[in-house]
Parts: C-alpha cells; structure tokens; sequence
C-alpha cells in the first residue's frame, strides 16, 4: 500500500522553485529524502504538511488528499523538524499534557517509557533542553499517538554520534516490527546507509533520483588510483572527479568500470555518490 | 474547537490578560473617558499574539492534527472570550455606578448598558480590524494593532460626540444611569453585542481564509 505519494509538485519562490516533484513510498519502509541545503527538502514536507500551499501537484499521505484531508492526515502522521523549538519556558510534562488532548489514542504508558529510554525530564523545561533532546523530545510524541508515518525533517543534525546510532536502531526497528514508514529528510547522508530502503535525491529543487537505495548505489563505483593511468576516453566518463598529489579520485557508471583498468574500485555509498554527482553539477 | 480551545488557554492566555480584567475598575473614576479601558482589552490581545509569535505557536500546532483554518478560529475564539469577560467584569461596576456609586461623568460616556453595548462594538471593531491584517501573514503585529487602535479611537470618538449632541436619542436617554433609563439603552446593549459578534465572525472568516494560504 503506497502510503505518500507526490505527484507533479511545483511551488515557485522567488529565486528558488520546485519543479514537478514526484515520488511515492510504501508503507512500513524508510524513504531517505536527500539533497544539499536549499534543495527543497523542507519545502516539499511542509507541502506535505499543508504549511505551504502548493502551486500545483497533488499529495495523497494514508490514501487521502493533503489539500481536502488536511486534518485527519495529521491525526495519522507524526511531524518532527531538528530545528523547531518551542514554547521555551513551558516544562514537558504541560506541552505532553496538551499534546496528548488532541489523540484519542494517545498511548501514555508509551510515552512514559520513551520519555525514560530517551533520558526525558518532564520537569523541566524546554529551553533546558540541549538541541538533540528537543529532537528526541518531539520524536516521543510522534511515537506516542500510534503515527502510522513518521516524517523527519532533518531530525539527527543536532545529535551525538551514539544517540543518532540510538535513533536509527529504533527506526529500523518501528519499521520492521510496527509496519511503521518513515520518511526522513537529511543531508547526512551516512545515516541512511543504515536505514533507508528507498531514496529520493533532490536537487535544485528536482527530483534527481527515486527508488531502492541498493539499486541506486549499485549504479555507481568509486574509482580510485594514479593520476598518470586516466586515459582520455576515462577521463570524460568520471564524474566529479579531483586529483590530488597525484592521485586521481572519481564516481564511474558501474557499466564504466571496465574502462578504469590500473584504477581500484570499490563500491561507492550514498555521501559519495551524491558529493561527486554534486561536484560535477556544479557550473 | 473544544480541545483547541483549551489548549490556547492552557499555552496562549497569559496571567497579565486575565489581570488587565481588574482594569474595568476605571469604571468607578469619577470622570474618565471610560472606553480607554477596552483599548487596555485590545493592548493586552495584542500582548497575548506576541507571546504566542515568540513562543513558535504556529510551529507547536504544525505537529498536532489540526488545520491552519482552525489555528485561527481558535485564536479569534480566545480573543472574544477575553473581550466578553471583560464586558462581563466590568457589569459589576455598572451596577455600582447605577444603585451605589451615583456620579455624573463629565470628560465621556456615563457607565451604563449603553456604554456595555457600544464597547462591545468597539471589541467587535478592533478584531475585525486587527485579525485579518495580522494573518496575511500570520507575522506582523505591530502595524495591525496600529491600524485597530486607530480604529476603534475613531469610533470612540465619535461615540462620545454623540454624546453632546443635545436632543437625540444618545444624549438623552444613553447618557442616563438612571435604571429606568437603562432599561431603554437594552437595545442599543443588545445591537452592541450582536455587532461584536457579526464582526468577530468575520474576522474569523477573512483570517482563516487568508491563514489557509500563507506559506509558514
């Protein structure tokens, strides 16, 4: 069952415009939303969300229109942002409190233990909170009221490398064991490595790649070796390619490899694909 | 509508709005522009939407299952509970004026049921002045809350203008503390609150019409 789906999204800013964005993720799966800063990541999820009307396209999260099912889709979906802070000098347990009045199946003994297993005060306040407590602090009450799709907007950017380890463990795990889908925006890219089944790499404001994220690595490797071996006819088929002290670095087609011969190969991951394809695109 | 309701008053309704309803106390100056105190009303709004401007309301209700159209309603929900509590605090001191207290205001409007009923017009003007302009986009404040003031002095104004003019209805009988005579301003209490209401859900309209397409 397709649980989100864009189709056709176009929004225009000035100096800044997605162009027709489309993509769609299944449930109980992780989709890893890429793209460099300013792409139009937090723009696509906020139109996702109805914060931002769009131009034109149309948006379907749990099989219903974002633009006439506005409510009932928040009721379903569980929103955290890595950058949104709010009412500072409210303690948790009053905003938990509030929270919890909006879901009629608000889980508290599971927001208690998540409050615990993230090392949550209730009393204190949020401004007490260091940038990736907040994060966690938000993820508890998406996980509280049974959210069938979590959406992240950039959610592990202010966290230590243990607690993002943490999150993503527990990710794998509400996918895996509660068929919940999650669709995480980052620009680290390593994270979804770990977790993502699909990605959706977006690029000055267009979609630049959807689909499995083993198919997409398998597309490319990383070729490395002496700069004295790149012969013209490879040299024109690496992508983002840098030489330094000699040494010669670039992204290759899987179908390219054989050209690379005196080169090392090895399979390429996600931050290296999306760094050279960045690289070669830039003017 | 309840639930959200409840949640601005828990979140958004702060201690110094609640206070600001002792105000109707500037009822018992002996001689006093009395209408100054529903421009208090309208300072304290105004205090209460910046509070939730800093406080990144609009980002705590973007996680919860509500729409942008019902963020406003709710606001302008809270806003008229404020305005007809304090109407409401300010009967008491009416009745005070009318049976214990008896003075003749000589800078304004006395304080009676006439008075009740043009101040919740006032109320009613300042949010159908106020709201529409802050939610175009959903930021702005000040230059909102200058145009209401301005407003609502207008009307103010020119309610106490009425007021000496000699021979007509508003002089002569609204002018009156006399209970006999209140009981003829009723209407004019009546009309003041349906216009409140009129305007208040008007501005609810325009404001959540024009919330639904601002792009937080």
């Amino acid at each position: 069952m397709t649980i989100l789906s864009v189709e056709h999204l176009c929004k225009r800013y000035p100096g800044f415009a997605l162009e027709d964005v489309s993509f769609s993720m299944e449930q109980g799966t992780v989709m890893g939303f890429i793209g460099r800063n300013g792409a139009g990541k937090t723009t696509t999820i906020k139109s996702i969300l109805r914060l931002v009307r769009p131009d034109s396209g149309r948006i379907t999260v749990c099989g219903m229109d974002a633009e006439t099912h506005e409510r009932e889709i928040r009721a379903r979906i569980g929103y955290v942002s890595g950058s949104a802070a709010y009412y500072p000098r409210r303690r948790l347990r009053a905003l938990t409190a509030v929270t919890a009045s909006f879901y009629p199946a608000w889980d508290s003994v599971r927001c208690a233990q998540l409050m615990q297993r993230f090392g949550l005060d209730e009393d204190k306040r949020v401004s007490e909170l260091s940038e990736g407590m907040k994060v966690k602090y938000q993820l508890a009450l998406a996980m509280s009221h049974g959210a069938e799709l979590l959406i992240l907007d950039e959610p592990t950017s202010g966290l230590d490398p243990v607690s993002r380890d943490e999150l993503l463990q527990m990710f794998v795990q509400l996918c895996d064991k509660e068929g919940v889908s999650i669709f995480f925006s980052t620009h680290i890219t390593t994270d979804l490595d770990a977790c993502a089944d699909r990605i959706t790499w977006l690029r000055d404001g267009r979609v630049a790649a959807s689909g499995p994220l083993d198919a997409f690595r398998a597309e490319y490797v990383l070729a490395r070796g002496p700069e004295a071996q790149l012969t013209d006819a490879l040299r024109a088929k690496l992508i983002g390619a840098t030489v330094r002290a000699g040494q010669a670095e670039g992204l290759l087609h899987a179908a390219d490899a054989p050209l690379a011969a005196g080169l090392a190969l090895q399979p390429a991951d996600l931050t290296a694909i999306m760094v050279h394809l960045e690289r070669e695109a830039e003017p | 509508m309840k639930l959200l309701l409840k949640k601005e008053c828990r979140l958004v309704l702060s201690p110094v709005q609640l206070l600001f309803l002792l105000l109707s106390g500037l009822l018992m100056i002996p001689n006093y522009p009395y209408f100054i105190t529903f421009f208090y009303t309208g300072l304290g709004i105004f205090l209460m939407m910046q509070a939730a401007r800093e406080n990144r309301d609009a980002a705590f209700m973007s996680v919860l299952p509500v729409s942008k159209r019902d963020m406003v309603r709710a606001r302008l929900a809270l806003a008229a509970l404020v305005e007809l509590m304090q109407l409401a605090s300010c009967v008491p001191f009416v009745l005070l004026r009318t049976y214990a207290v008896h003075m003749q205001n000589a800078v304004g409007m006395e304080a009676n049921a006439a008075f009740l009923g043009v101040g919740a017009g006032m109320l009613g003007l300042f949010n159908r002045v106020f709201f529409p302009l802050h939610y175009k986009n959903g930021y702005d404040l000040g230059k909102p809350f200058l145009a209401a003031t301005a407003v609502t002095a207008l009307y103010m104004i020119a309610a106490e203008a009425l007021t000496h003019i000699p021979g007509i209805w508003f002089s002569t009988v609204c002018e009156s503390y006399a209970p006999a005579q209140q009981l003829h301003q009723l209407p004019l209490l009546a009309a003041g609150l349906a216009v409140f209401a009129l305007l208040t859900l008007r501005a609810a309209q325009v404001s959540a019409r024009r919330f639904a397409s601002v792009d937080l």
